[in-house]
This record gives C-alpha cells, sequence and structure tokens, in this order.
C-alpha cells in the first residue's frame, strides 16, 4: 500500500509513507533526504518513510515530510494494516548524502544531517532500536526493502548492492 | 505565481535560450538551438520526475546560483548525449548516438562540465540583464543585482536522486516549484540534453514583485 500518486508499484516518493505486509516490496530513491524503515519480525510488516525535513514545526501537512510527523504516521499505518495494535519494532535508516559537499559549503549544518539527528532522537524516545545504517557520502541511494525478510537492499551507482 | 507573471517570465527564459543557443553554436561550431518547451509551477512529485523516471541513471552538472537569481541550474543528459558532446569538442566528431568511448573519464566529464558552464552563464547573464531591477533593501548592493553561478558539479546518479539534492534547499516551506524545462538540437537534431532553471523561493517572490 503505497499512498502516493505514481502509477509504479511499490515506489515510495518524497515526503511519502509506504506499508506492505508479507511479501511485499517498497522502494525509494534518496538524495539528501532519509529513509526510516519500520519492521515487525513476527508478522512481517513493513513501513518506509521517505523523510525531507527534521522538523513539522507545528505543521500537520505534509504528513510523511518531516520526521517527527511521518514516524508516527508510519507506525499508524502499520498498526492499521496489520490491525496490531502493539508492535516490536526495530529500524534501519539510509540516505542523508551532500551532493555538493566538495565543492560548495553549506551556510548551515546540511539538511541531511539534520534529518539523521532528528530521527534518531526520535526512534530513540519510542524506544525503537535501530539495527542498521547507510548514511552519508555524496552520492544517491535506491532502497528496496522486502517484507518477508525485512532486508534492506542499498543501490548506488558503480557500486556492489550492499544489504543493511 | 500568477498566470500573467508568469507568461512575462517565460518570455525573458525564451529570450535567454535563444542566447545560450548562440553561445553554444559558438562552443560547439555547430548550429545548437536550444528551445523553451515549459515554464511552469510543479509539485514536489512531479518535480523529481522531470529528468527521467526515478531509477533511471541520470548524467546532471548542477550549479548553485547567487544574487539576483538564486536557486539552481542543472544540465541534463544521458550517456551517449554526453559523450557526444565530448567527441564533438575533442575529435571535432557530429558522432550523435555513436560515440568513439563510453567510459566518464577526466576528458569526458570536463567537456561537459565547460559545456553546462558556457550554456549556463550565458542563460543566466541574459535572464539576469534582461530581469526587472531588483527595488528591496538588497538592491544597493551590486552583487545582489549580478548572478552568480557556481562552477558546475558533475554527478551521474539516479534520477529522482539528483532532483532530490537540488530541490532540497527551497522544500521546506514551498510545496511545489517553478521550474524552466528546455530542449536541445544540434544542427536539426533533437539530442537528449535538457536545461533545468530552479529559482528559489525568495528569488520567485522577488520576481514576481520586479514583474509587477
Amino acid at each position: 500500500m503505497n499512498d502516493g500518486s505514481r502509477q509504479d508499484e511499490g515506489l515510495v516518493g518524497m515526503a511519502q509513507i509506504g506499508v506492505a505486509m508479507e511479501r511485499g516490496i517498497l522502494r525509494t530513491l534518496l538524495g539528501s533526504c532519509v529513509g526510516v524503515v519500520l519492521y515487525e519480525r513476527k508478522i512481517k510488516l513493513l513501513g518506509l518513510a521517505h523523510v525531507v525535513m527534521p522538523d513539522s514545526q507545528g505543521r500537520s501537512q505534509p504528513v510523511g515530510k518531516y520526521a517527527d510527523t511521518a514516524i508516527p504516521e508510519t507506525i499508524r499505518r502499520m498498526k492499521e494494516l496489520s490491525g496490531v495494535s502493539r508492535l516490536t519494532l526495530s529500524a534501519k535508516i539510509a540516505g542523508g548524502a551532500n551532493m555538493f559537499a566538495h565543492v560548495i559549503p553549506a551556510p548551515t549544518r546540511p539538511i541531511g544531517d539534520q534529518n539523521m539527528a532528528a530521527i534518531e532522537q526520535i526512534l530513540k524516545a519510542l524506544d525503537i532500536p535501530i539495527v542498521g545504517r547507510h548514511l552519508g557520502g555524496t552520492a544517491g541511494r535506491r532502497l528496496v526493502v522486502d517484507a518477508g525478510s525485512g532486508t534492506v537492499e542499498v543501490h548506488m551507482i558503480g557500486q556492489p548492492t550492499i544489504r543493511i | 505565481m500568477e498566470t500573467k507573471r508568469l507568461a512575462q517570465l517565460s518570455k525573458l527564459v525564451q529570450q535567454s535560450a535563444v542566447e545560450a543557443s548562440q553561445s553554444l553554436s559558438r562552443w560547439l561550431e555547430r548550429d545548437v538551438r536550444v528551445s523553451v518547451d515549459s515554464l511552469e509551477q510543479v509539485d514536489l512529485e512531479s518535480a523529481t520526475g522531470l529528468v527521467g523516471p526515478a531509477d533511471e541513471t541520470v548524467c546532471a552538472c548542477c550549479m548553485r546560483i547567487a544574487g539576483s537569481i538564486q536557486g539552481h541550474l542543472m544540465l541534463s543528459f544521458d550517456d551517449a548525449s554526453g559523450f557526444a558532446i565530448r567527441d564533438a569538442l575533442i575529435a571535432g566528431q557530429a558522432s550523435l548516438g555513436s560515440p568513439s568511448d563510453t567510459a566518464w573519464d577526466e576528458l569526458a566529464t570536463s567537456a561537459v562540465l565547460e559545456t553546462a558552464n558556457i550554456v549556463g552563464c550565458a542563460f543566466l547573464n541574459s535572464l539576469s540583464e534582461h530581469m526587472p531591477r531588483r527595488t528591496d533593501s538588497l538592491a544597493e548592493d551590486a552583487s545582489n543585482q549580478a548572478c552568480i553561478p557556481s562552477p558546475p558539479i558533475f554527478v551521474r546518479d539516479f534520477a529522482a536522486s539528483i532532483m532530490e539534492f537540488v530541490l532540497l534547499d527551497q522544500i521546506d516551506e514551498i510545496h511545489s516549484v517553478l521550474m524552466a524545462k528546455t530542449h536541445f538540437s544540434i544542427e536539426g537534431t533533437p539530442v537528449t540534453w535538457q536545461l533545468l532553471l530552479l529559482p528559489d523561493k525568495q528569488c520567485l517572490n522577488a520576481i514576481a514583485e520586479s514583474l509587477g
């Protein structure tokens, strides 16, 4: 189940949230944004949020855009899809690259870094352990996540596939 | 941005594309046309797909712009079109679609970066020149009336990832962006290069105000 308007099945776009169960596959393309994968192993339940900004600062929409609104909303949708009210979740996070890092000094802390810090803080507060990370660098990533196994494949152009 | 202002800005962008065509023709020593397909405001979801399907590998030369126009300018192309630029410059060949080599080595990268620099600067200089003068508090500083692009950087990455990199500066407060989309032809043959201008929100407001 993917709330995006694209026809591309399983693709979770910028600021969107996807959830899937059992044999579902979700994927997302990341640059500076961070993909947050939440997984409940017992029931093979998967959530994926494509987080763009660290803090909603009180804004409620779009709910998938900000770390502080996207993560709770992903959990809500996972509960809704599974019908299970108490989930034991683990998290994997990837993304947060900065293409311009080597050539143009950022006037402020790069947004990718801010996203990563906010996500780690929120997951800690929700008592969700982070069991895999693939963060930073200067190149984009494609994440392909399998609800059956919880495996996250990280694809980068010209690099071997990494599994976290 | 209102339709009337968008139409006014579109005329300026068209004019700038003509000047970019002239510079590029001199650089490549053949007739090159840069044409503006559209100038429109698009939502983020559509914007991330503007240079190709999300998973597609795309090449791009990206510049940050400061001064009277702020945002990003990007020349995007596929591998074959990038190698065609190199061949046209290095060997004087018009080998569109049949590159002499298919490695993104230093030579090929330098060729596309220089091309992006030339077409980008010609386009921005013209746009800046024809843009109504700023009248806000920043206008007294001459550097704010000029348009200063950064050196371009070359990337070869997923289409959606590249767009995310260039869009991220302007998506904090807005959920749509203004995009000028172009296409190129060399001696009448279309090539899959496109030039994308992405002004940021502050710049958009300034442009809208200056257009009256």
